[in-house]
């Protein structure tokens, strides 16, 4: 089946564009600084003029506030899912195609690493850490590799049995050749796809993060410290929690839906993932 | 008698010589003795084909030769010289630049044994990269082009850029032989090169391994199940049977005075030439032996119509056959009991 065909897969794909777009021209787009603080405007609600999103508890503009957020949550994701899938894809290749001792010494460490919940782990990692977006990505990473890990090991263990392999060690590649040259190429669609999806996981992490005040530091905008900020006002001025809470879903779902499409599109085999 | 002391005329040093290699693979049901004690000789320029069932041992001891045993292979004993060097003996890594330059080999299935991320072109051009003999990239370019076009792609330079899956069998398998001759191997071994392909094929590709062995001098190693195509195509033969030579020797030889019981067998279980009297096809009886517990004596005793208590008892060894006496050494070689006594058969 073809992406083209597909309407929500290609649905998702624009709004998470979207989101990349609003993200990268914030500063042009938003109509104030994010952090500006104008008390009498505190607490206006959606649709106010000048205030389309409304203000929050310290007469902040939402709009402003989200837009510079979408920064936050995608730069994290994207930066989260790329370290992870360098360290786990390098790691799970190698496992995979040596066997042996190599492997029993990652593939125990990763089963390790997999028996911890992950936001457990990553709310000690950020705790030792300190709030910081290099810091988040690290310890989203540390955990965030593993699936990486587990689905290279597995893909090149069943492409080192095909013949294009062992025609390749009869040409005299090196294993390192082999490897990077003959196999990662014809496993990427599983590796694309597994990225697409873990992206949405690792954005609603690092949102979860933030709300509980381990993520980014308080004077960075971010969806999750937004929600928190405006729980204590969830009666009386909604929006202000609402507002970046629906930014958060609208991404992570357009992200699983252009990744379940192109999963879709790519290989059907992969519906475990 | 006096003819037997004929001398032999000095055989020209082998290209590829195997010595009593043994190969054990490790399988559900314990060690399997997958080779057992082969010893084979090439020549410089020579074509030997290696015939037998599947499970003989055929593909396992080409997969040896070429220190590409699978998971759970060791070879057990025996020695692996090629031009000199000890191959059982070499790091992995000095292996690797004698792989694919002085012994190359191409498979039965051509579109597995092609990466079907690249364009066929590019795969020819890697095999000569990847040993540096071309260092320049234009003239290894050139190089790949003439080489599709000595194998017999038309059009290669619009067919460097197609994928495998955009390519017939036959050209898959074309492109296969010129990445396995990108660097001028001394020897070339093909497993089953034609046995994936159309009748009409075949005989294409075969005509094209005997250019390469006449043009280019590169010795052949053919493993097939076919005795007949082998016998048309080979100098020499070796007919193998639960990991052992049976029986080997110069190819018209072994196709028409078969000596072995199995090699016999083995012909009259092919289809009737023309003209040839013989009803139908001979399938023979039983299957081959299990090689984790292979028979004691000789191996193919179970289905030998002349098996007797000597046969179970005792291995028999290669010995000569020659088929006339005094002819000198032929090479022909079997390995059974029944033989008849050269000399006696010449005085009958």
């Amino acid at each position: 089946m073809s992406l083209r065909r597909q309407f929500l897969p290609l649905l998702g794909l624009a709004v998470v564009l979207l989101y990349v777009l609003a993200a990268i021209l914030a500063p042009y787009l938003a109509p104030y600084p994010p952090d500006e603080v104008n008390l009498p405007m505190r607490l206006r609600p959606i649709g106010t003029p000048g205030h389309p999103l409304g203000t929050d508890h310290l007469g902040a503009d939402l709009l402003s506030r989200v837009l510079f957020g979408a920064r936050v949550s995608i730069l994290v994701g994207v930066l989260a899912v790329s370290l992870s899938l360098a360290v786990g894809a390098s790691l799970g290749a190698v496992a995979g195609y040596f066997g042996g001792w190599v492997d029993g010494v990652f593939s125990r460490f990763a089963d390790l690493l997999m028996g911890f919940p992950y936001l457990l782990f990553t709310l000690f990692a950020m705790a030792i850490l300190g709030p910081g977006i290099a810091n988040l990505v690290l310890a989203l990473s540390f955990k965030g590799w593993v699936e990486f890990f587990r689905l290279t090991r597995g893909e090149v263990m069943s492409e080192k049995t095909r013949e294009y392999v062992l025609a390749a060690r009869a040409l005299g590649r090196s294993p390192a050749a082999i490897i990077a040259g003959e196999i990662l190429p014809n496993i990427r669609h599983s590796l694309l796809v597994l990225a697409t999806l873990r992206m949405g996981y690792l954005i609603v992490m690092e949102a979860t993060l933030s709300f509980l005040g381990l993520g980014v530091p308080p004077d960075v905008p971010a969806w999750g410290s937004m929600v928190a900020a405006g729980r204590e006002y969830m009666v009386s001025a909604w929006w202000i929690a609402m507002v970046p809470g629906l930014a958060v879903v609208g991404l992570v779902l357009s992200i699983n839906l252009f990744g379940e499409g192109l999963r879709e599109a790519l290989d059907p085999r992969l519906r475990s993932l | 008698m006096a003819a037997r002391h004929v001398p032999v005329p000095e055989a020209p040093a082998p290209v590829l010589e195997v010595r009593n290699l043994t190969v054990h693979l490790r399988a559900a049901r314990g060690v399997v003795r997958a080779v057992a004690g082969v010893s084979l000789r090439v020549a410089p320029g020579e074509v030997v084909g290696i015939i037998g069932e599947s499970g003989c041992g055929k593909s396992t001891l080409l997969s040896a030769i070429m220190g590409l045993l699978p998971p759970g292979g060791r070879v057990a004993a025996g020695e692996v010289r090629l031009a000199g060097w000890d191959l059982l003996r070499l790091p992995e890594r000095q292996l690797r630049s004698i792989r694919g330059r002085e012994v190359a080999m191409i498979f039965q299935d051509p579109l597995t044994a092609l990466n079907p991320f690249y364009p066929v072109g590019w795969q020819i051009e890697e095999a000569m990269r990847v040993h540096g003999l071309w260092p320049r990239r234009a003239e290894r370019r050139r190089r790949v082009l003439e080489l599709m076009a000595w194998v017999g792609i038309p059009d290669p330079a619009r067919r460097y850029h197609a994928y495998p899956h955009e390519l017939s069998g036959g050209m898959q398998q074309r492109v296969m032989i010129a990445a396995a001759l990108a660097n001028h191997p001394r020897v070339l071994l093909a497993d089953e090169p034609t046995t994936a392909l159309d009748a009409t094929v075949q005989a294409q590709i075969l005509d094209l391994l005997e250019r390469i062995n006449r043009e280019q001098r590169t010795a052949i190693v053919l493993v097939s199940h076919d005795l007949r195509l082998a016998g048309q195509f080979c100098h020499r033969i070796a007919v193998m049977y639960a990991g052992q030579v049976v029986e080997e020797g110069p190819a018209l030889q072994v196709i028409e005075s078969p000596r072995h019981p199995y090699t016999q067998a083995l012909l009259r279980s092919l289809p009737p030439l023309e003209g040839e009297r013989r009803a139908a096809l001979e399938p023979i009886p039983g299957s081959p032996p299990d090689l984790a517990a292979p028979p004691p004596g000789c191996p193919f005793h179970p289905r030998c119509p002349l098996a007797t208590d000597l046969c179970r008892q005792a291995a028999p060894t290669l010995r000569w056959a020659g088929a006339v006496a005094g002819a000198g050494r032929t090479g022909h070689r079997a390995a059974c009991h029944h033989l008849p006594d050269p000399a006696e058969e010449a005085i009958s």
